[in-house]
């Protein structure tokens, strides 16, 4: 099962560190696709690979679904990271009307997901 | 009683928190311990590195919770009336291959049916049952065990990474580094004791069941502070996890499918199950046994180089037809969905014929920090509780975890109010505040692009290869001469990507990094001391069970910058194992065969 030549995919993030700059800028990584891959893998790639600046929450989580602190908005639909699968270019943003930490990362998290209460049935 | 505010800790200088104990971890573990100090009318602060009730492997956990049957019959449930708390420690000293230490092996027997009727108290519904285990979610178990928490006024700290451990001048713990990962400020916990609760060191291996900030952080720090670890040599694999593709990467999903029959195949197409006994495979499969044997059969076709494209081995369904597989896999994971999560390429794999790659992944750590009946340390002012605490399940762990955080828990919490109340008030001492600050902020202080990634990867994948669940000697020397490299040459020269403090995951990874080389070195070095095959532990080069010499446990601890290891006889209290030498499989054999009469997964 010799894997082909792999497909690479833009993956365009929402970065900003307000302690620079108020003003969020887009950066545009290359990405190779493997089969399966979710947003959060494909983010881990470009931290590990290209860009180890990049902030996003992860430094704690448990990447299956069950501790719902990887929310993003994903070509504008809010999702879970690591349940989004990439299928070809994506532009990844942070939560819209949460104030920046850093790139992907909010300063508030989403009220139903602060301690009990989240369900990950969902 | 209020909760100290991230954001009036100020920028750049060292804020201060008092307590009178600090829990370490937001697990059950934690939980549990924070609870158990406030009932001895002791200040708690639980300090969790991650999402509060959302961290470790707690909430991960599938999750059951053992007890023996009457046991549970006193706590409300249908358990197995004919079960005793005699049997159930039977059969867990044996589980362990009879390497567990049998006083506290006795705690969690003992301590089962009380945990168990509290959490009942607190809230916990059972989703099902069966001879000696209540069946819940783990997410369920860690919102009982917040709300309880809330209620008897802990305090908690979310997204702080507790660092380094500060004794007084007299030598007590007294308090704590820590980091506020957010807001990237380090922070002082003064306290009067300390309770350890952070889990395993997950991020060690690769593919991660646990969450991704278990790094053996709370270990390393205990082992920086003088204490004693045993049992660092046994490491538990869940069998059947996922290797590809990545959305299923490590998923638990896969384990489930050891339990609903199916097949093994080695990358060259030979079934493996037949070339081993053919009741303890089923036996395995019926059993959480199957995490040991059938971790330790695919590793062995792992080892051979006869593997999948991604390393593992084949998970195929067989001759039965595939809609009667499924209906059984519906019980589990109804609309081949787990916990929400959708693994339904698992069924293309599986009913295109193609298979899916699976194998072992690291689930839990038997070793960690030498606890006493009190679950004390032998470092005054520390205790230690849940994973990060060893030995309750000996050389293999077959019943819950969950119940052991619970357990251990509730004795630490106790111990470390009861301690916190006597012991008098000491300051920490700056010296070595100041040597936990410079440690803490030295990767700051050499930017560097990526370095800690790369290494955690390069870890990663060397321990997966060389201290899963298939060891051997000169393996064992080659990868204990590497981690000594890596932690003079390269760990002094690992940088953050960024000198910005704020959520720089690269700073608290290069300090992940030096914690996962410390509980490396330590369970290597004791993989090569026992040169006997036991449990999750089996050397190629010493293939038997040696009750003769290895009813032992390896005793390891760092003083003055060198590593000590001595061995003593285990604690028995009444289970006195088989006399002799065996085969290990034999051996292994003969743990399983002496299972109560007692029925189900335990």
């Amino acid at each position: 099962m010799a894997e082909a030549q792999p497909i690479v995919v833009n993956v365009t993030v929402t970065r900003c560190d307000p302690s620079r700059s108020p003003v969020p800028y887009e950066q545009t990584f290359r990405v190779p696709l493997s089969e399966g891959m979710t947003v959060l893998q494909a983010l881990d790639y470009i931290y590990e690979h290209i860009e180890p600046t990049l902030a996003y929450y992860d430094h704690a989580l448990c990447a299956q679904g069950t501790c719902r602190r990887c929310w993003l908005l994903v070509d504008g639909e809010v999702t879970l990271a690591c349940r989004r699968l990439v299928t070809g270019d994506l532009h990844a943003a942070p939560l819209p009307k949460f104030p920046v930490l850093k790139d992907l990362v909010s300063k508030r998290r989403r009220a139903k997901d602060d301690g009990n209460g989240s369900d990950d049935a969902g | 009683m209020k909760t100290p505010s991230t954001e009036n800790w100020g920028k750049g200088e060292l804020q201060t928190v008092d307590t009178d104990v600090l829990v370490v971890g937001g697990g059950g573990a934690g939980f549990r311990a924070a609870i158990g100090a406030r009932e001895k009318g002791a200040r708690a602060l639980l300090v969790s590195k991650g999402p509060l009730a959302r961290s470790g492997a707690s909430p991960m956990a599938a999750a059951d919770l053992t007890c023996h049957g009457q046991g549970m019959r006193e706590a409300g449930f249908f358990g197995e009336p004919n079960d005793t708390a005699e049997k159930f420690f039977s059969d867990i000293v044996h589980q362990g291959c009879c390497l567990n230490d049998q006083r506290l092996t006795q705690l969690y027997v003992e301590g089962g049916p009380t945990r168990m009727l509290e959490m009942v108290r607190w809230g916990m519904r059972a989703e099902w049952t069966d001879e000696r285990a209540i069946f819940t979610k783990g997410t369920h178990i860690m919102d009982v065990l917040l709300k309880r928490a809330r209620h008897v006024g802990v305090e908690f700290l979310e997204d702080v990474a507790v660092l380094d451990l500060v004794p007084s001048d007299a030598g007590p713990i007294t308090g704590a580094l820590a980091l506020d990962v957010r807001h990237g400020r380090l922070l002082l916990v003064r306290c009067k004791a300390v309770v350890l609760a952070t889990g395993g060191w997950h991020k060690a291996y690769t593919p991660i069941t646990g969450s991704r900030e278990l790094a053996g952080d709370g270990v390393a720090m205990a082992i920086r502070a003088g204490a004693e670890c045993v049992d660092m040599e046994f490491v538990t694999f869940d069998c059947h996890i996922p290797y590809w593709p990545l959305n299923v990467r490590g998923s638990l999903a896969g384990y489930y499918l050891a339990f609903l029959g199916g097949e093994l195949v080695n990358g060259v197409g030979e079934p493996i199950f037949a070339k081993y006994d053919p009741w303890m495979v089923a036996y395995a499969g019926d059993t959480e046994w199957n995490k040991c044997f059938y971790s330790f059969i695919s590793a062995i076709e792992i080892r051979a180089g006869t593997t999948t494209p991604h390393g593992g081995v084949l998970y195929q369904v067989g001759d039965e037809p595939f809609d009667v597989f499924e209906t059984r896999v519906m019980e589990w994971l109804p609309g081949w969905k787990y916990r929400g999560n959708d693994v339904s390429v698992m069924r293309e794999k599986l009913y295109s014929g193609e298979g899916l790659e699976v194998g072992p992944g690291a689930e839990y750590f038997e070793g960690g920090v030498a606890i006493d009946e009190w679950c004390a340390t032998n470092v005054p002012g520390l205790f230690a509780a849940g994973e990060c605490a060893a030995s309750v399940f000996g050389a293999n762990r077959v019943a819950a975890a969950t119940m052991e955080m619970l357990t251990t828990g509730a004795i630490a919490g106790w111990s470390a109010g009861r301690y916190g109340g006597q012991a008098v008030e000491g300051d920490v001492a700056s010296d070595r505040l100041q040597a936990a600050i410079d440690r803490a902020l030295r990767p700051l202080s050499r930017i560097g692009r990526g370095q800690a990634s790369a290494l955690r990867l390069y870890l990663q994948e060397t321990a997966q290869e060389m201290l899963g669940p298939v060891r051997d000697r000169s393996q064992l020397q080659r990868l204990l001469t590497l981690l000594a490299t890596i932690e003079r040459d390269q760990l002094p020269n690992v940088g953050a990507a960024s000198p910005n403090p704020v959520y720089n995951k690269s700073w608290l990874e290069a300090l992940d990094v030096e914690s996962l080389l410390t509980v490396l070195t330590f369970s290597t070095r004791a993989a090569l001391e026992r040169t006997e095959s036991r449990g999750v532990h089996y050397r190629e080069d010493a293939p038997v069970t040696d009750n003769e010499h290895w009813l032992r446990q390896i005793v390891l601890r760092r003083s003055n910058g060198e590593m000590s290891v001595t061995t003593r006889p285990v604690a028995m209290t009444s289970i006195t194992p088989p006399k002799g030498t065996m085969p290990y499989l034999e051996y292994l054999k003969l743990m399983m065969q002496s299972h109560s009469d007692t029925r189900g997964a335990h």
